[in-house]
């Protein structure tokens, strides 16, 4: 049977590798579920459409035909229709009767009768009789449910009303100690099939999904259109049924590119069939040629494999954007092809934004174009705001802050205007430059202090500027200001050179902090150079007259803070100064891309870690992350000290750090917590809990054998 | 298992469309107790030859199952053309009287060209039970039948616990053996089909139990089977009445009738429908039933019937928006009740890709829940 890998997590979306060991066959996800029929398997150009690394085949019957190319393949079979619970009849077995079933299949139980339910109570009576009988079953027949290594269950939500009533009963049941552990699949059928309480299934999945091992293919089946699949995969299916793609095709419905849909019947033109693909080439010839071929059931036929192709095409798409952390900028651009859709991932944003913000990474290189309102509370977007206002601290030597706005040029000090800025401030500071820090205001990043201005997104987001701020916008970059300005020493001069939205979110946040927290400061914003310039020399002067001439300088140099703040800012607060130790510096590596960071012990020089300038993600190095041994909540603690290879797997681990997410930095700890090395988590560390078995952590470099 | 649950939450259900029903039906202004509810000549298949049927759908206080506290079975609507709870047993046979009247001269007509006719005699209910029809109402009806033109079968209706050999065999002194036929609605040869999802209310045993004693009358039987009981998905209804067929022929059944479900007011299956959980079977799902259960032997023993209600409209067998489709495959339907011919359903005679419903039907016979 097949074992399933998490690959990398971002979000709650997810890349797996599905491997079936016998059979040397490896499907990556998110992937698709082909139904294979005799009456489909006619037509050869469907069976050609697959990709043989993403698809998945489901039958109905295990004695179905099976064309030749498709054997050796993973098959989901849907096989039993349990309703001869008759008083004369046997009821028919869940449990497949075959003497070994081959390890490419894996066996659905389901309940095809009765097959729908007229009220929510009847559903309930249902699943209770479904799952009773299934466990019943199982008990009776051990051996026989041992040799199916595993299976699927088939959720029918089609028809249900009120999600909340049926959710205790099914918790019940799939916290079955048989359902934890030999669970394989599971399809959540017609959950989205109500366009207008798509909050109600979101919370039904995330609080099944919760109860549920994490290791499992998640499918979604039924009414789906292929906008929806990029929001659908975002909550953390790994497979979607194209079955409805199909029928919809032969009932007439033609999906266009993105959101649109049409009635064949409508499509009376060869100029309505706006595709390149095979199919629609033969559906213009045949428009063009005569009426009647219109109505043959072939013709539907090849807007079925036209609406199926369309599908493929939409979760390539998705599978790239997974692999490039940009799945949910790529989501919010859907979003905008339906309200039911947009509301739905409004609400998702709204409910469930601490957890999306706790599993996002912000370990990737993306572009973040923010294209709407929805962008605000995009969850890398907010986990770097919240990473800033409660990782960061301001040198604590500030005597002067500068407020600046932001360039469309990232990193912003390689634009126009910052290179103008820097020149100003240091002809006009002079050796106080020291004093001085910068940070950038921006919408909807709200603060980036000049040292993390390489880090993602700051680097890489991007949004729409016509000069006006909408309420929201000012709000969220106003609550920044305040927390940043809070953390300045209260004598601080704060300068902003800003204009428009800039401005106004600036006296936003000083208005916030009279009135909500009675803290006065000394503030002046300036328009254009000139008075820049001056306005920073007379703040110099004022700092030269009031500053100590022969304090002793013990503050950490320009480079050790940005060390220090970039470090707090990935790793936690306190991180940066674990990290520096006594000294430490940059070193530009070769490639301009990454700098080493490089610490110096009165022992000697060592590596700590290595900077990649494209994500401003830092990379521990052994001894970097042996200085951090002992910092809080990002270690991972094995129960063993015996790890061979690259990986370390489920059952080796004891302890993880707490809202770690996926490619993040993490040190490796022993069962005495004795340091073993250094590495990256490859799963959310919310999701390792729920893991049985799969790869954890991959290792960068483990201590050597002594 | 805890499928009572489902069973008493159909039978629930069933019970409070019945009650709206009920109320419906008392809304009516007085029912003309004088006539039956319908009568028609037309022509049918006889066991041997074409013919014609002469139906008499009599009122009456309605079957003893829906009068119940079961509230009668999920697709059945009959219920709505009852009369008063109790109906004087002379308007019985005023209303029969009232039905020969209309179609006497089209009957002697029949005679005149040496047709055959069968008489129906249906009352949506049970022809044997006590309540409906006195026992001596019911030799009146079968004397009166038996008199009249071209008639040379008699066919009525029950329950099979009505069937008893104390109720059969005075009827079957007047008719002489064989030319008196029964129809039991079997519906479905399975239990759990019968019982739960329609409600029917009796198992196998005894529907085969009165087989026998029909039989032991020398009685013939027909039985009808339902295509598509609520609750079962295309798929394995066509399954279930393949099955059925097989099955009711085993038990000794003389002829088949295949009834798809065509939605009738106040019944569950019609709660369904509104409520899209349900569609009436496709016409390609009947002639896949006879194509798969039929074979040369039972075709040469059994009579196999089929006339759909409400064919090729929303709330009866029917296969797409078009009319023309429609047709076509009710006539071929039609053709082959008529002939007995099992070549006319030949899979490899027909041509299925001429409509677009056809790949629609593929993929909803495989994939629909409905």
């Amino acid at each position: 049977m097949f074992r399933m890998d998490i690959l990398s997590e971002d979000g709650f979306a997810r890349l797996c590798k599905l491997h079936i060991k016998q059979e040397n066959l490896k499907i990556n996800t998110p992937a698709y579920i082909l139904p294979i029929s005799d009456f489909l398997s006619k037509f050869p150009s469907y069976l050609n459409l697959a990709n043989k690394n993403n698809v998945i085949y489901s039958i109905s019957h295990y004695a179905q035909h099976l064309p030749t190319n498709l054997d050796h393949h993973l098959t989901l079979c849907n096989e039993n229709t349990t309703y001869y619970n008759g008083v004369t009849e046997e009821p028919e077995a869940y449990i497949p009767n075959i003497s070994s079933s081959p390890s490419r299949v894996c066996f659905f139980f389901s309940k095809q009768c009765p097959s729908i339910f007229f009220s929510d109570e009847f559903a309930i009576e249902w699943y209770k009789t479904f799952f009773e009988e299934i466990f019943s079953e199982i008990q009776q027949n051990p051996e026989k449910f041992r040799q199916l290594g595993g299976f699927g269950l088939i959720v029918n939500l089609q028809h249900i009303i009120n999600y909340e009533l049926l959710e205790p009963v099914l918790r019940e049941y799939l916290d079955h100690p048989i359902i934890k552990e030999h669970l394989l699949a599971i399809e959540f059928q017609g959950l989205f099939d109500n366009k207008l309480d798509y909050s109600s299934s979101i919370n039904f999945f995330f609080h099944l999904k919760s109860l549920l091992p994490a290791d499992v293919l998640y499918i979604a089946s039924g009414n789906i259109k292929p906008y929806e699949y990029g929001f659908i995969i975002s909550l953390g299916f790994d497979a979607i049924d194209l079955t409805y793609l199909i029928y919809s095709g032969f009932s007439g419905l033609y999906f266009h590119h993105e959101e649109e849909m049409e009635w064949v019947r409508k499509l009376n033109s060869e100029d309505d069939f706006a595709c390149v693909c095979e199919f629609c080439k033969i559906l213009q010839d045949n428009i063009s040629s005569s009426e009647s071929n219109i109505i043959s059931s072939e013709y539907y036929a090849l807007i079925a494999l036209h609406n199926v192709s369309m599908g493929l095409v939409e979760l390539d798409r998705i599978r790239n954007n997974i692999k490039n952390g940009s799945i949910s900028t790529y989501v919010e651009k859907k979003s905008n092809y339906s309200l039911f859709l947009l509301s739905a991932l409004r609400y998702l944003r709204k409910t469930y934004k601490n957890q999306l913000t706790r599993v996002q990474s912000l370990n990737k290189s993306t572009n973040l174009p923010c294209t709407s309102s929805l962008s605000y509370s995009n969850p890398n977007v907010e986990k770097f705001r919240r990473s800033v206002m409660a990782n960061v601290e301001p040198n604590s030597e500030t005597r002067i802050c500068i407020f600046l706005p932001c360039s469309m040029v990232k990193p912003y000090s390689k634009s126009k205007s910052h290179r103008k800025f820097h020149k100003i401030i240091r002809s006009a500071s002079r050796k106080w430059n020291k004093y001085i820090s910068e940070v950038i205001i921006t919408s909807p990043l709200s603060l980036v202090p000049r040292e993390l201005e390489e880090v993602f997104p700051a680097a890489h987001y991007d949004i729409s500027v016509t000069g006006d701020w909408d309420a929201e916008e000012l709000t969220i970059t106003a609550d920044g200001i305040v927390s940043w300005i809070e953390k300045l020493p209260i004598d601080v001069k704060l300068i902003g050179f800003l204009h428009g939205g800039y401005k106004q979110a600036f006296e936003l946040a000083l208005l916030k902090l009279k009135d909500e927290k009675q803290l006065y400061y000394d503030y002046s914003i300036v328009q254009d150079n000139d008075s820049f310039k001056k306005l920073i020399e007379e703040s110099i002067q004022s700092l030269e007259l009031n500053h100590k001439k022969n304090k002793v300088d013990s503050s950490l140099s320009r480079e050790e803070l940005t060390i220090k703040m970039l470090a707090d800012f990935q790793l936690g607060v306190g991180a940066g100064k674990i990290l520096i130790g006594t000294t430490a510096r940059f070193l530009q590596s070769r490639n301009e891309l990454y700098k080493t960071i490089v610490g110096f012990e009165s022992y000697g020089k060592l590596q700590l870690a290595r900077y990649d300038r494209s994500s401003g993600h830092i990379r521990l190095n052994y001894h970097g992350g042996e200085k951090l041994k002992n910092h809080s909540n990002i270690s991972v603690v094995l129960n063993t000290s015996d790890i061979t290879g690259t990986t370390i797997f489920k059952p080796a681990i004891a302890k993880v750090g707490e809202n770690l997410c996926s490619g993040d930095e993490i040190v490796i700890l022993g069962p005495q917590n004795e340091y073993l090395g250094i590495g990256s988590l490859i799963v959310n560390s919310n999701t390792v809990a729920r893991m049985r078995r799969g790869a954890v952590v991959k290792i960068r470099k483990m201590k050597k054998e002594v | 298992m805890t499928n009572k649950k489902i069973a008493d939450l159909i039978q629930e259900q069933t019970q409070h469309l019945r009650s709206i029903a009920t109320e419906k039906i008392q809304s009516f202004k007085d029912r003309d107790l004088s006539r039956p509810v319908t009568s028609w000549i037309k022509e049918d298949r006889l066991q041997n030859e074409m013919g014609y049927e002469f139906t008499i759908i009599f009122r009456t206080c309605a079957c003893s199952w829906v009068r119940s506290d079961s509230a009668g079975c999920t697709m059945c609507g009959y219920y709505n053309d009852k009369g008063p709870d109790s109906i004087p047993q002379k308007l019985i046979l005023t209303q029969m009287q009232y039905a020969v009247n209309k179609h006497l001269s089209k009957l002697e007509e029949i005679q005149k060209n040496g047709g055959k006719t069968t008489l129906k005699i249906f009352s949506s209910g049970s022809f044997l039970d006590d309540e409906e029809f006195s026992p001596i109402t019911r030799l009146d009806v079968i004397n009166k039948a038996i008199k009249l033109p071209s008639i040379d079968h008699v066919l009525a209706e029950s329950r099979p616990e009505f069937v008893k050999h104390e109720t059969l065999d005075p009827i079957i002194e007047i008719t002489g053996k064989g030319s008196f036929e029964l129809g039991i609605g079997m519906e479905s040869s399975n239990d759990y089909v019968r019982k739960t999802l329609i409600n029917k209310g009796f198992t196998s045993m005894d529907l085969q139990h009165s087989m026998k004693i029909a039989q032991n009358s020398h009685v013939l039987v027909k039985t009808y089977l339902l295509l598509k009981p609520p609750f079962l998905t295309e798929k394995l209804a066509i399954r279930d009445a393949v099955t059925s067929i097989k099955k009711a022929i085993s038990w000794g059944a003389n002829s088949i009738s295949l009834n798809p479900v065509n939605i009738q007011a106040y019944t569950l299956t019609e709660y369904l429908f509104n409520n899209r959980k349900y569609r009436p079977p496709w016409i390609y799902s009947v002639i896949s039933v006879f194509q798969q259960a039929l074979s040369p032997s039972i075709m040469d023993k059994v009579l196999i019937l089929c006339s759909p209600s409400a064919s090729g409209s929303f709330r009866g067998v029917h296969n797409c928006h078009d009319k023309s489709c429609n047709t076509r495959w009710l006539n071929i339907l039609n053709e082959f009740i008529k002939t007995q011919d099992k070549k006319i359903i030949d899979p490899d005679h027909l041509t299925y890709n001429d409509c677009s419903c056809w790949g629609e039907y593929n993929v909803f016979l495989e994939y629909s829940s409905i």
